[in-house]
């Protein structure tokens, strides 16, 4: 599974300056974002991470104001979350978090059977639809160079 | 003549209904005897203040049927709140006032105490006071979602007279009946390893023992108005004692000195001085059926000036006061309970006396093992009564007493009926003795399981002629309520895997 | 949708939340239904939420020092938050018939918190196949006429699914975090 992610990155890398510019509004799209309103990357990575997000990540985060969970979409929301870093980030989503406010990040988005490479993948496209582009393109070359 | 005579007739017969009017409305609206006026017996043990109408009789005069009907409702929850709070009901009237429930309002009527219990109707009331038929549950339970019978499977073929008469479900306290209770608490041994009531343990485990009373007694000053080598003994063997509670702590409380002791002396303290320290003691005591009597929330005897003033008398004539306070007035209401009025089956020879604290403790000695069973014996006279003291609970106890068995392992009259429990390291007692009764899976989590598994006392509750017979032997039914609840839990091979 | 509210009630019940940021309502212009009730709805969902997040996700997912569990008292644990917001909404019953409230499902482990009404069930046959939005009619019960609000209620925690996913009387065992798993149900008499 693991090789098979870091392949996908590898891939991804190449293609990774002709990708669409992600969606993003100060405190995200208007209303609730469902993935059909987010754009597709060209990334196979990023593509299986908008797949994983759609199916377990969306009913908090896309925009579910009684969750408290970060909306995707929303440079407010995600600038502090990505300035702490990837590693951090996905280490939350696999393991669980409970925030300074006592907001609740389920281990996994409570899918347990995601692996870690799908929960990183899920959050890294997350994290490329809200204004973290760049990031994940440094994240997709360490994963690369980890694999190489 | 004939015609006079028919004339005098109706004159006399036409004051006489007026006259008899009159008393009749004076004694509904001002005061005086109401006896005549009940419509039939009250239920249980509301016959001890039968004639304290207006202890749930509380409206206004003339007030429409619906505010009759919700200030008596509101009367029931003054005494019995307490109650049902600690039983955790399943039927709370606040469940009921929601409108979305208007359908079954139609039914039976939730949001009202006397939708189930009406008063004075002895010959429709059955077990628990309840005036409906044992298939009450059908009116609520049957029909689509709430239909029981589809929700379960062991409930598909069962009929809704058995619901609350098996010993599987209450109306109201379910403490020890509901469905994850039963199945944390199944498959155990009918009789624990270690029997043994620990709040009983803890208050039965003896108390250093003044080791020589004589000596002790020559330390205490003993100079009273009066003194009694036998009192002076029972007492310094007593808690009493050991609490620094001297002759005057009961009959001159609030002398501060000698010379106050011999002028406030009382012969026969009151029970309030008993109570002023044995407050849950006391409090518990007015709960039951021993002294009701005491019940705070029990109405005082209509007072006439203030009757006169609620019909509109707004300055009613001293005389005219005075004279029916002479005359008319409510009559006094008794204090205590006594035998002579008591509905179940008592001794003859115990007839005539009134219940304070005194006739199961005597004041100075302190025997415990005399009020929690002997008291209880000397007067009660029904078959589970006389049959105590061939029962294994009673060997139990017989041996504890011998030294044989550790503390807390005999069973009295008092471990069933006035449960003990250990609050902050001290034990209570209630003195409540119709607490854990009706129904008597109350004493399911009280008692009972100190010592048995919940299934045998669920099974051994249920079955009455082991109830009559002091639970001597095992019992003759099996309530199948465990087997189903874990049924339904145990892993089959279809979710063996989830 | 709704009758413009014209007597005291509704501005009473409006002046006891002390909403700071709304307009002060008058006694002859009133609030209208939708307002008090979203008003009320966000009192409710606010403390529930504190409750959810201060007492319980603190205590029992990040401090792990204490549980939450329907058998409270039994199992010396925290009352569930579903349960906090019914206590309240019971309390709120033995205090007042101005309004009153109930948290409902069409998948209920409760049967008792089944829709009882017709409009119970379009509520929250709404509101499932609405996310994110509410609902408001009217009804007649017990002979009185109700203004009555749905607002979804959300599986927020992974607690909440978990539960209801794996609860045996449960009749649904696929929600996820963010579902819509219910409704809360506000009336209010429109009549007195």
């Amino acid at each position: 599974m693991r090789f098979a992610a870091v392949m996908g990155a590898m891939f991804v890398c190449a293609s990774m300056a002709q990708a669409d510019s992600p969606v993003v509004a100060d405190r995200g799209l208007d209303g609730f974002v469902s993935v059909d309103r987010l754009p597709v990357p060209e990334a196979s990575f990023l593509q299986d991470g908008r797949t994983i997000w759609a199916d377990t990540c969306e009913g908090c985060h896309g925009g579910n104001k009684y969750v408290g969970a970060p909306k995707i979409t929303s440079l407010r929301a995600w600038e502090p979350r990505i300035a702490q870093g990837m590693e951090i980030l996905i280490d939350h989503a696999v393991n669980g978090f409970v925030g300074p406010k006592y907001t609740e990040m389920p281990p996994r988005g409570a899918n347990p059977d995601l692996t870690d490479e799908q929960v990183a993948a899920a959050v890294a496209f997350m994290v490329w639809t809200s204004g973290g582009d760049a990031v994940v393109e440094t994240y997709l070359k360490t994963l690369m160079g980890e694999g190489s | 003549m004939k015609r006079l005579n028919t004339k005098l007739f109706w004159a006399v017969w036409a004051l006489l209904s007026i006259a008899g009017a009159l008393y009749a409305a004076k004694t509904l609206y001002v005061t005086g005897d109401r006896t005549v006026l009940l419509p039939g017996e009250t239920t249980g043990v509301h016959h001890q203040f039968e004639i304290s109408c207006h202890t749930c009789h509380t409206s206004d005069d003339f007030e429409d049927v619906n505010s009759v009907r919700k200030d008596i409702n509101k009367t029931c929850v003054t005494c019995h709140k307490d109650e049902l709070k600690a039983s955790n009901d399943s039927h709370p009237i606040k469940k009921f006032k929601n409108p979305r429930m208007a359908d079954f309002w139609e039914k039976i009527d939730g949001r009202f105490c006397t939708s189930c219990h009406a008063e004075h109707s002895p010959e429709a009331t059955l077990h628990a006071g309840v005036t409906l038929q044992g298939d009450f549950c059908v009116a609520c339970h049957s029909e689509g979602d709430q239909d029981v019978r589809q929700n379960r499977e062991s409930h598909a073929e069962l009929t809704f007279d058995t619901c609350a008469s098996s010993g599987c479900h209450n109306y109201h306290d379910n403490r020890a009946l509901y469905e994850d209770f039963l199945v944390k608490h199944g498959n155990m041994p009918w009789v624990k390893e270690e029997p043994v009531h620990l709040p009983a343990a803890l208050s039965r485990t003896p108390s250093e023992a003044v080791a020589d009373i004589e000596t002790y007694l020559a330390t205490v000053d003993t100079a009273l108005p009066a003194y009694d080598e036998t009192i002076a003994h029972d007492w310094a063997a007593s808690a009493h004692a050991a609490g620094d509670v001297g002759c005057a702590g009961c009959h001159a409380p609030e002398a501060t000195n000698e010379a106050e002791i011999e002028t406030q002396w009382v012969e026969a303290p009151s029970e309030a001085v008993c109570a002023d320290c044995h407050r849950n003691e006391a409090k518990t005591f007015a709960l039951g059926r021993h002294g009701m009597r005491r019940h705070p929330e029990i109405a005082d005897p209509r007072d006439a000036k203030r009757s006169l003033k609620d019909l509109g008398f707004s300055d009613p004539p001293e005389a005219m006061v005075r004279l029916i306070e002479a005359y008319l007035a409510d009559p006094d209401a008794p204090q205590a309970m006594s035998t002579s009025e008591a509905r179940v089956s008592l001794k003859p020879e115990a007839h005539g006396q009134d219940l304070t604290c005194s006739t199961c403790h005597d004041p100075h000695a302190q025997d415990l093992d005399f009020a929690a069973v002997d008291a209880c014996l000397s007067c009660h006279n029904d078959e589970h009564s006389t049959s105590y003291k061939d029962s294994t609970h009673f060997a139990l106890w017989f041996d504890e007493k011998d030294g044989l068995l550790p503390p807390g392992s005999g069973v009295t009259c008092a471990t069933c009926h006035m449960p003990q429990s250990e609050k902050g390291g001290k034990v209570l007692t209630n003195h409540n003795q119709n607490d854990t009764l009706r129904p008597n899976e109350k004493m399911i989590r009280a008692t009972c399981l100190s010592c048995h598994s919940l299934e045998f006392a669920i099974d051994a509750l249920a079955d009455p002629e082991l109830v009559k017979n002091n639970f001597s032997g095992q019992p003759n039914r099996h309530i199948e309520s465990i087997d189903w609840a874990l049924r339904r839990v145990e892993p089959t091979d279809t979710d063996a895997n989830q | 949708m709704y009758d413009k509210f014209k007597g005291l009630k509704a501005s009473v019940l409006a002046g006891a939340l002390a909403v700071g940021a709304m307009q002060p309502a008058t006694a002859e212009e009133g609030l209208d239904f939708q307002t008090v009730s979203d008003l009320l709805h966000l009192v409710m969902s606010s403390d529930r939420t504190v409750y959810t997040r201060m007492i319980v996700n603190r205590l029992a997912v990040e401090e792990k020092v204490i549980t939450a569990s329907e058998h409270f008292e039994d199992d010396k644990a925290l009352v569930l938050p579903a349960q906090m917001f019914r206590f309240g909404s019971e309390m709120v019953a033995e205090e007042t018939d101005a309004f009153s409230y109930s948290l409902l499902s069409l998948w209920p482990i409760n049967k008792q918190n089944a829709p009882s009404t017709p409009l119970e069930i379009e509520g929250l046959e709404y509101l499932a196949e609405n996310p994110g939005e509410n609902f408001y009619g009217e009804e007649e019960l017990g002979g009185e006429k109700y203004f009555t609000a749905f607002y979804p209620d959300i599986s927020v925690a992974e607690a909440c699914s978990k539960c209801h996913n794996e609860h045996k009387d449960s009749p649904r065992t696929d929600f996820k975090g963010g579902d819509v798993m219910g409704g809360v149900v506000i009336r209010i008499p429109m009549d007195s």
